[in-house]
């Protein structure tokens, strides 16, 4: 019986690490610490050199989009992209840069996506030091940390919350146009936000809220609940519970694929969502996944400030400092055009077939 | 020098002041994981007014669904004392993929059910089968979940991906009575695992191996069987979960159920089982559940900042914990 176990154990060793070396990529290099995650893709071309990106993990839909676009850009120019990739572990990431800085190697550039913005200022700091130019994309640089990278390149969350507050104004306004009662003088409006200190999320909160307040609209309050459907349905049923009383009209989640499970709550709750009457309006800070409720009108708008887009420019604004020795400008925010609902009739042309970014259609780069 | 009928009638006494201590114990434990839901109820009711209004109660209770019926599942192998499954979430999330892929291939529904169900099975079994060969279940579990999830993310190339199929809508959204679906799975799932656990030679094999893996097994019970049998009933829990989330949703994201298998664990604990097996109950286990989401659910309504909501869970975690282990060591001491 002991035998057979060890027979057992030795076979099951046996079969996985067969497995591990099939599953192994043989046109992949890396010059990866063991922990790293993974190394997605390299491309063929090496024509401009390699460049080494630090990222969070790519098995969130959000970075394995971003680093679509970086490849698919990096190609572009003839880069090999290599990708560096930690479970959202700042830990993880600092051992990652010490041992892609101890294995050297010719190395054209950094992008640096910190796990943690603050605590990451370390290694970027190394990295800086390494006299190899670093880019920094998603997160800004941190006070003070922006001597050390050549530039920013991607998202502005203080810009999306400023759309999203416009958006949620031009819903309210509709609303009164459309001689539909709102709760209090400017409107009564609900936040349904990303994970609790994540701070994209404060700060498309604090944006956004500054814009809803400056028109009137009263926010009652707000839930730190996720980046999926499942999240917002759950916050925003608590939400409701607390504040149906003083009357919603207008809800925010910080991106269409939380907005989906807010619209089935809202749904639930006997709220009626969508241009046919609607006693409450939903809007979004970021198009992600399923375009249906943009379509049909239960989402009034939403931004593209889409993943893809991110990658790509990240990309783009380093190839631009790699071939001139300089950037234009320090900072480098991606667009985030609104995307009206058609339904409302806001816009004269269906913004969700018109707009292109970079050569890809809302559709392409809104659906991951 | 005594006689032998004074020896076994000693003995007898024994073992009935034992059976006393023990279902005074379990009466004690499930009076005060149900008393600290009545008396959340009551603070809630006479604090905050929207807390014990209809549509919130609702809210509480489906909240406490989807959690529960992964801890139901899991009840089992704390029951036969093997801890806990780390394995849970990723089971889920890889369920509602899996659903979502043959949802979106056109498969029956029936058919598509049946088949993520029978994979989640099988992927239990054999993490029982694991542990049965003596792997520790944590880690066992937690290789798994990993492996889970590794695959998860090759298969759907870290993208959501959506079914458009509206076979299954109404088992995501349905509301029978006014009663959301996800509840009523979470009801009918707990009685069958009070039954099972308490009326049947398997429940009773689950408890006396988690009581006692030795005396069980020279009393004839396999513990290597009972092993194979909680795990695939957890994975299995896990599943339904998962297809729940996927019929509502309409998708299949690897990073759903994160932070759930820890989720779970706590209403385990917060209903009384046992950490080294043998003691607790499924009914404890869903209350304990229903205690944890009535508590977020208050701390929302009186609008407490998310680190204060954590902490006031993990402190009911540990008073929980505390005091049922002061219960059980005394009911063995005196």
């Amino acid at each position: 019986m002991r035998l057979g176990k060890r027979l057992s154990v030795i076979v099951l060793i046996a079969v996985l690490a067969v497995i591990a070396a099939a599953c192994g990529d043989d046109a992949a290099t890396t010059t990866a610490a063991p922990t790293t995650t993974a190394a997605p893709t390299t491309t063929a071309a090496e024509a401009g050199g390699t460049i080494v990106a630090f990222i969070p993990v790519t098995t969130n839909t959000y970075i394995a989009e971003w680093a679509r676009g970086a490849q698919l850009a990096a190609a572009q120019y003839g880069y090999n992209l290599i990708v560096i990739e930690n479970n959202f572990d700042q830990a993880e990431q600092d051992t990652q840069v010490q041992q892609q800085l101890g294995a050297g190697g010719d190395v054209k550039a950094y992008v640096w996506w910190p796990s943690d913005n603050a605590a990451g200022v370390a290694s970027l700091q190394a990295l800086a030091a390494s006299g190899i130019p670093v880019i920094q994309t998603n997160q800004y640089p941190f006070a003070g940390s922006e001597r050390l990278v050549v530039g920013y390149a991607g998202v502005n969350d203080t810009f999306n919350g400023e759309v999203a507050g416009e958006l949620i104004v031009e819903a309210r306004d509709w609303m009164v146009d459309n001689g539909i009662e709102l709760h209090s003088e400017g409107g009564n409006a609900i936040i349904v936000g990303f994970v609790p200190g994540y701070q994209a999320g404060i700060d498309r909160t604090a944006a956004a809220t500054a814009k809803m307040e400056a028109a009137g609209i009263t926010v009652l309050g707000m839930i730190e609940s996720g980046f999926d459907p499942a999240s917002g349905y759950a916050g925003a049923k608590e939400l409701i519970a607390a504040h149906r009383a003083a009357g919603i009209d207008l809800v925010y989640a910080h991106n269409s694929a939380l907005n989906e499970g807010v619209i089935q709550a809202l749904e639930e709750e006997g709220y009626v969502v969508g241009p046919n009457s609607p006693t409450v309006m939903a809007i979004a800070g970021t198009c992600h996944g399923n375009l249906e409720y943009l379509e049909n009108g239960k989402e009034f708008a939403t931004g593209l400030q889409a993943a893809r887009l991110e990658g790509i420019f990240s990309i783009n604004t380093l190839h631009e400092y790699l071939t001139t020795g300089s950037l234009a400008s320090f900072d480098n925010f991606i667009p985030n055009p609104p995307l009206h609902s058609p339904a409302y009739g806001i816009t004269a042309e269906n913004e969700l077939e018109t707009i292109t970014l970079e050569g890809f259609s809302v559709e392409e780069l809104c659906s991951y | 020098m005594r006689g032998r009928g004074e020896r076994l009638e000693e003995a007898a006494l024994a073992a009935a002041r034992d059976a006393a201590r023990i279902r005074t114990s379990r009466i004690a434990t499930l009076a005060i994981v149900g008393g600290a839901v009545v008396v959340l109820f009551v603070v809630g009711w006479l604090t905050t007014p929207q807390f014990l209004q209809w549509p919130n109660l609702r809210n509480v209770v489906r909240s406490a669904a989807m959690i529960g019926m992964i801890a139901l599942g899991m009840t089992f192998i704390t029951l036969s004392g093997n801890f806990f499954s780390l394995s849970v979430a990723q089971t889920g999330a890889f369920s509602a993929i899996a659903f979502a892929f043959m949802m979106s291939w056109g498969w029956p529904l029936p058919l598509a059910l049946l088949a993520v169900l029978a994979g989640a099975l099988l992927v239990g079994a054999a993490q029982g089968g694991l542990v049965a060969l003596g792997g520790n279940p944590i880690v066992v579990t937690l290789g798994v979940g990993a492996g889970l999830f590794g695959l998860g993310s090759v298969l759907t190339d870290n993208k959501t991906i959506r079914h458009g199929n509206t076979a299954a809508d109404w088992m995501g959204t349905g509301r029978p009575l006014g009663i959301p679906t996800q509840t009523w799975a979470f009801i009918i799932l707990c009685i069958i695992a009070a039954i099972v656990l308490s009326r049947t030679r398997f429940g009773r094999n689950v408890l006396f191996v988690g009581g006692n893996k030795f005396a069980a097994a020279s009393s004839g019970i396999r513990p290597s069987r009972v092993a194979i049998q909680v795990f695939a009933i957890s994975a299995f829990a896990a599943s339904i979960a998962g297809l729940f989330l996927s019929a509502q949703f309409g998708e299949g994201r690897l990073d759903s159920f994160t932070g759930d298998d820890i989720n779970a664990i706590a209403a385990i604990l917060v209903g009384g089982a046992a950490l080294q097996g043998g003691e607790g109950s499924p009914l404890r286990t869903a209350l304990g559940a229903v205690f944890i989401a009535a508590l977020e659910n208050l701390m929302v309504l009186r609008q407490y900042a998310f680190g204060v909501r954590k902490l006031w869970v993990g402190v009911a975690i540990l008073v929980a914990v505390s005091l049922f282990n002061y219960l059980r060591s005394r009911a063995r001491t005196t």
